[in-house]
């Protein structure tokens, strides 16, 4: 039916497409000044056209004070967190097969693992393993990201050279809150995903916990 | 709103210009977005390497391209997708009215996808008592003015704020005289919050599908994807057999390219890829034909299919930004859509060649380097050659050309048009405008004193040029 017809369609004009090598992958790929500083001031620097804010911590520990004066308002907005040691205040969200989304729509703001960051773009990959549900990289009205300061590649080639992809899974590259200038050009921040959107580099890796 | 079979893109364009603010707005709101494409692609300083890199991996999918098919079918099986191949239009549709009707599903949300747009899935499943949102914020203000997309990235390009306050007055409850960008935004978002925690399922195109993981990238900047995928149980997502490519690393490559030469961003706020299913939901991959292997088959329009849908010849294309995307008549408007819904029907869509000066900016800054005004004449060719072009054009082309064939023919046309040139009355040039768009809002030049030929005669025989000539014109070039 559709799968044959396709196939024979395309295997009839065969003949007009000749063989054409596949590329490498390797080439002329602009480094971002090769050190680990250089790499995290390109990659904040992109982060903030982007829209979002880069902020250099010490530890996580940190990242709970920065995260409680974000927070700090009356009434408190519900809070979770999938980054473990960011404190009591913080609803930690168990990965659950049975996790109705909806239950997740009045979230104010959500601390979510970053795993790498991109430096010619401001992206961070987050994995869909590492997340409780992954309605959490849009439903909050604003992200938090965590990860190592030195958990930076230059460009994309390489973020894919460092990514696996066996079987079945999810991750997304997110890069600065949701966004859309759909109405007159205007850049609006804040579309349908997040409002807001900070990513922690943090300097002293924690043990895993 | 359906354009006439009888009218033309010349003659949707003329009533598109005939209102000159909004033609010239139009025209700088496109060049904004092309000019933004600038600055992202001069910051990279390989683009050019990627535009052929691109072109390149392009190139070898559709010279193996069952191979990657299968493959991906394959993979995306063992990832736990199902996939479902539709020869057409209608088969795509059937599939998914299918897909829904089976699991009793009513409310729908939909991200951008120019493919379901091809296939009219809209009106088919509204028909059939289903109810689809469109989510992405452009798509859904032309869905609630009930008109089609103008631009395949942009696609209320062509409206004003104060359309979009209007149509939200109406629709969203804004107030009235509301106009402010952030507001109507605000406005969608809540209103579209509603139906992404209501909705049954959630339909995507898909910008790169990967042959080697069986897993697909969807790329939005507003997260409507992210919403309506990870929110209800099933995801269905259409793709084009063009969109292949072969490993996860060529990501690298095409990622770079898309965002830049679409918006001028380095990278899409969000950029998903779906290996099979979420725990507990399905995931549904239609793979569509609809005359995608029938342009393979043209060698000549062929190189079409490595089209990333970015939306960069749209906003350079001077006859786009000063047209409008409704004046194509067509899913898919500009320079690309001018080669491939040719394809689709040559009688319907002749006209669409010849929207073009093939100043051949376009090719400057397709991300994958097709050579569309190439494509764009060869159509011109082929459809004079199977009768399907503009009659009263062709003569005219067929008598200048026969006229450019004889070098006599050529001197007396040349000697009679300098002659009319100066003789000319005002009120004769007025009345040719009103019929000969080329007078409408120019003058008539100034003769030249002689023509090129005999300047050059004359300068070869006595080594001075002449100001003066013997057909009586005492005003030459300066």
């Amino acid at each position: 039916m559709g799968r044959a017809e396709i196939l024979a369609s395309i295997a009839r004009s065969a003949g007009l497409r000749p063989a054409a090598d596949l590329p490498d992958l390797a080439g002329p790929w602009t480094s971002y000044g090769g050190s680990p500083r250089e790499r995290r001031e390109a990659f904040a620097r992109a982060v903030e056209e982007a829209g979002g804010r880069c902020v250099v911590v010490a530890s996580h520990a940190e990242v709970a004070e920065r995260m409680e004066e974000a927070t700090a308002v009356i009434p408190k907005p519900r809070c979770v967190s999938a980054v473990p040691g960011l404190g009591d205040s913080w609803e930690t969200i168990q990965p659950s097969i049975g996790t109705d989304p909806s239950t997740l729509a009045d979230i104010e703001w959500a601390v979510l693992p970053g795993a790498f960051g991109v430096a010619e773009n401001g992206a961070v990959w987050v994995r869909g393993e590492a997340l409780p549900h992954r309605a959490l990289i849009v439903l909050p009205q604003r992200i938090a990201l965590v990860l190592p300061a030195d958990a930076l590649v230059d460009h994309l080639h390489h973020a894919y050279a460092r990514l696996r992809f066996e079987g079945r899974g999810f991750g997304s590259f997110l890069c600065g809150p949701s966004k859309t200038a759909d109405i007159e050009q205007a850049l609006v921040i804040g579309a349908h995903g997040a409002r807001s959107l900070t990513v922690f580099l943090v300097e002293t890796r924690e043990p895993d916990a | 709103m359906k354009a006439a079979r009888n009218e033309t893109h010349a003659s949707r364009a003329a009533r598109f210009v005939g209102d000159e603010e909004r033609a010239r707005w139009h025209d700088g709101a496109l060049w904004f977005v092309r000019e933004r494409r600038d600055q992202a692609a001069a910051r990279v300083p390989e683009w050019e390497t990627l535009r052929q890199r691109a072109a390149a991996i392009k190139r070898h999918v559709l010279s193996d391209w069952a191979t990657y098919l299968e493959q991906f079918e394959e993979r995306a099986q063992s990832c736990g997708a199902v996939v479902h191949w539709a020869s057409d239009a209608f088969e795509h549709n059937r599939i998914m009215l299918r897909l829904l009707r089976e699991r009793r599903i009513e409310r729908v949300v939909k991200s951008k996808s120019m493919l379901t747009e091809e296939c009219g899935l809209n009106p088919f499943l509204e028909r059939h008592g289903i109810a689809v949102v469109d989510s992405d914020l452009g798509e859904r203000i032309v869905q609630l003015r009930n008109e089609p997309p103008s631009h395949i990235v942009l696609p209320a390009i062509h409206l004003r704020r104060e359309d979009v306050g209007e149509l939200f007055s109406e629709h969203l409850g804004t107030p009235p005289g509301l106009s402010d960008p952030e507001a109507l935004t605000e406005a969608a978002r809540q209103d579209l919050r509603g139906r992404f925690l209501a909705a049954q399922a959630g339909i995507t195109g898909v910008n790169f599908a990967i042959a080697e993981t069986g897993g697909i990238v969807v790329c939005t900047n507003e997260g409507n994807a992210d919403l309506g995928t990870s929110i209800p149980p099933l995801h269905i997502a259409s793709m084009g057999i063009e969109k292949l490519i072969p490993r996860a690393g060529d990501l690298g490559v095409f990622l770079r390219l898309l965002a830049r030469s679409a918006t001028g961003q380095a990278i899409t706020a969000y950029t998903s890829h779906f290996h099979g299913p979420a725990n507990r939901g399905e995931l549904h991959i239609i793979i569509v034909d609809n005359g995608r292997s029938a342009l393979a088959a043209r060698p000549e329009q062929m190189d079409a299919l490595a089209c990333i849908r970015c939306g960069a010849c749209l906003n350079t294309c001077p006859v786009f930004r000063r047209s409008g995307g409704h004046s194509y008549g067509a899913v898919i408007p500009g320079p690309i859509g001018s080669v491939i819904e040719t394809a689709r029907d040559p009688a319907l869509h002749a006209g669409l060649p010849h929207a073009c000066t093939l100043c051949g900016s376009c090719r400057d800054v397709c991300p994958v380097a097709i050579d569309l005004p190439s494509q764009l004449l060869a159509w011109r060719r082929q459809l004079v050659a199977t009768g399907a072009s503009d009659r009263t054009r062709d003569i005219a082309v067929g008598a200048l050309g026969r006229l450019l064939a004889s070098p006599r023919a050529y001197r007396a046309g040349g000697a009679f048009l300098r002659w009319a040139l100066n003789w000319t009355p005002g009120w004769l040039e007025r009345w040719i405008g009103t019929w000969l768009p080329t007078l409408r809002d120019r003058a008539l030049p100034d003769a030249p004193g002689a023509s090129f030929r005999a300047r050059y005669a004359r300068r070869r025989k006595t080594g001075i040029e002449h100001g003066s000539d013997a057909t009586g014109g005492t005003r030459g070039p300066r």
